[in-house]
């Protein structure tokens, strides 16, 4: 998601200078205003200074640019080889090959590629025998390739995007700026191309609109001279000569005249001041295993950060949701002591009255009378033949004592006193009744409110 | 500022790892204590308000009886009067039941926060059903009567009749 919104700056060699084409995608609304959308060119004399202001150019999201690098001509080897296959998987071995052949240090200390320019069938005559011991000639058809392998040595080219490096600027594409310059010329078309990448002068032949043969002329005012020699060495590589234009970079249409005699075909303006569109053939990309490996790492740990501050936004909102209830059930507590701090002094006035209430009980509530107490008490007696011999009552008291036939009457008489609805406001004690000569029990019983 | 190498930061990611669970450890742990008692003390109050309002709800019951006990309860105006006239009514209720008084005395003039307490003490003898229509006829609910202390026994001279000692009282308003 993050990577739709990442600015892209294609770095290019530019006449004694580099040039990069900065392309921000389209800000969505409320995007920081000092962040343009659209695409911004910026000059620097050296690849080093344009790495310092990248560096400090940040897009969306406070990232800096995605970098793809265009190589300068002068770091790579090239060269034109005719392979018997159409197979790339095929191809790639035989430009190993080839490589492990032609290169100057180990294949292992180098990044390389290739660009297919043409194919075509031939046929081939193999010999074969026949039933009567002839030898016969049989025809087959093969297809084979033109190729342009690229290679560059990887300490150059680390050496070389030092200036990016020590910023921590991976790039995430390497690739010949003369490959995307070959978009530049018409499909179909045999053109040849100069153009100015610093200080050199690159010569280039452009085949149906992918690069068929490059190399650097003498940097000079009459480099026009050398022309001849490129040609012929352009024809040694195999290269088709036979141009129908030739593209002069802007810089270099001062000489123009002088090319068009040389060349003897018209001149047209090649102008780079825009990057060129898709070429017909993808660049051969040149990126560093390392560096992506550092970027992919760069990626992971991105995602890790996303998924962490993603994580970080959800555990604060739970937060903030715990404390919000927190704060609302505090909030309900409040309201309950203000409703009660409210209820309080009204709740105390009846309070008051049932207070007054009981403590006149004894004046007012008939239930507590002395009459009722006694009704209350020989409706409790267990039988005729228990006998009440005294009953003494205070407002908070009563005692009665009398004599039973026996000890279990005695107990009843306290068990039903306990029982009475009209009496359980009193708690009722007694003592083991005491048994008397004639076989009766004296008991004493008192209840207390 | 040197930076860090992979170990430096894998030591560093630890301990920030560590101190951000205690951290949040601790963060959570105090909001769910502070929850739990905010949570505990409102379900208490809850249970109070709604006890509270359980006695509101009877206030014009309580209001009432407090407006009866205002209007009847007696007022004390002269309080050497008030107890010979608790002997008057004691001594008319007992004539009218056939109750016989014996060693009627003034008593004492006590002060309550619900009443003033002006009492009379008397001894009775009669039968049992003279005693009890006797204690009816004086305690009533408007005559504010009450029988502060009451002992009733058989007569040991004559088994037919009750013998009782009481504190009669009346209860003047405050």
């Amino acid at each position: 998601m993050d990577r739709k919104i990442t600015s892209i700056a294609t770095l290019a060699p530019a006449p004694n200078a580099w040039r990069a084409w900065i392309d921000t995608p389209l800000q969505p609304k409320g995007a920081d205003p000092a962040i343009p959308s659209g695409r911004q060119i910026r000059e620097a004399a050296s690849l080093a200074e344009l790495a310092s202001a990248l560096s400090s150019q940040t897009g969306p999201k406070n990232a800096p640019p995605e970098i793809n690098l265009a190589l300068p001509t002068r770091l790579l080897v090239l060269e034109r080889l005719t392979l018997p296959s159409a197979d790339r998987t095929e191809l790639a071995g035989m430009v190993r090959l080839q490589l492990e052949k032609t290169l100057p240090y180990p294949v292992e200390e180098t990044t390389s590629g290739f660009q297919v320019i043409s194919q075509k069938e031939t046929e081939i005559a193999s010999p074969s025998s026949t039933e009567g011991g002839d030898v016969a000639t049989a025809v087959q058809t093969m297809t084979e390739s033109t190729v342009l392998i690229c290679a560059v040595h990887n300490e150059t080219l680390q050496s070389f995007c030092a200036p990016l490096l020590q910023s921590e600027q991976f790039p995430h594409s390497v690739t010949p700026w003369a490959m995307h310059v070959a978009a530049k010329a018409l499909p179909g078309d045999i053109a040849c191309a100069l153009w100015q990448e610093e200080t050199d002068v690159v010569f280039a032949i452009f085949e149906n609109g992918v690069l068929g043969h490059v190399e650097i002329l003498p940097a000079s005012e009459t480099f026009s001279n050398d022309l001849p020699q490129a040609l012929m060495s352009a024809e040694l590589a195999g290269a088709d000569t036979a141009f129908t234009v030739a593209l002069v970079d802007t810089a270099l249409m001062q000489h123009a005249d002088a090319l068009e005699k040389a060349l003897g075909v018209p001149v047209a303006e090649l102008t780079l001041e825009e990057p060129p569109s898709s070429p017909r053939e993808t660049p051969t990309d040149l990126t560093l295993q390392a560096w992506r490996t550092e970027l992919a790492r760069r990626q992971r740990m991105h995602a890790i950060q996303s998924r962490l501050g993603i994580a970080g936004v959800v555990y604060a909102v739970l937060m903030a949701i715990a404390c919000i209830g927190l704060a609302m059930q505090n909030h309900r507590l409040h309201s309950v002591e203000a409703e009660l701090a409210k209820v309080q002094p009204q709740v105390d006035a009846v309070l008051g009255q049932q207070n007054r209430w009981k403590e006149l009980g004894p004046a007012i509530d008939p239930s507590r009378f002395t009459v009722e107490m006694l009704f209350q008490v020989f409706q409790s007696l267990p039988s005729t033949d228990v006998r009440i011999t005294q009953f003494e009552q205070s407002p908070n008291e009563i005692r009665v004592e009398g004599e039973a036939p026996d000890a279990a009457q005695a107990v009843n008489l306290e068990e039903k006193l306990k029982a009475q609805p009209a009496l359980t406001g009193y708690d009722f004690q007694a003592g083991n009744p005491q048994i008397l000569s004639n076989d009766h029990a004296k008991f004493s019983i008192s209840g207390k409110l | 500022m040197n930076r860090l190498s992979k170990r430096e930061r894998i030591l560093l990611a630890i301990i920030v790892g560590i101190v951000v669970v205690f951290g949040n450890l601790f963060l959570i742990s105090a909001l769910q204590k502070n929850y739990s008692l905010i949570d505990a003390s409102l379900a208490r109050k809850q249970v109070e308000l709604k006890s509270l309002k359980q006695m509101f709800v009877e206030r014009d019951l309580w209001a009432k009886r407090a407006a009866w006990v205002t209007q009847k309860q007696p007022k004390l105006a002269n309080r050497d009067q008030a107890r010979v006239t608790l002997l008057d009514e004691v001594k008319t209720a007992a004539k009218a039941k056939n109750v016989m008084l014996e060693n009627p005395a003034l008593g004492s003039i006590e002060a309550q926060p619900a009443y003033q307490s002006v009492s009379v003490n008397v001894e009775t003898k009669s039968s049992w059903s003279d005693l009890i229509g006797f204690m009816s006829a004086l305690q009533q609910p408007d005559r504010f009567i009450v029988f502060e202390t009451a002992n009733l026994q058989i007569d040991t001279s004559d088994s037919t009749k009750m013998r009782g000692r009481f504190r009669i009282a009346k209860w003047y308003a405050p």
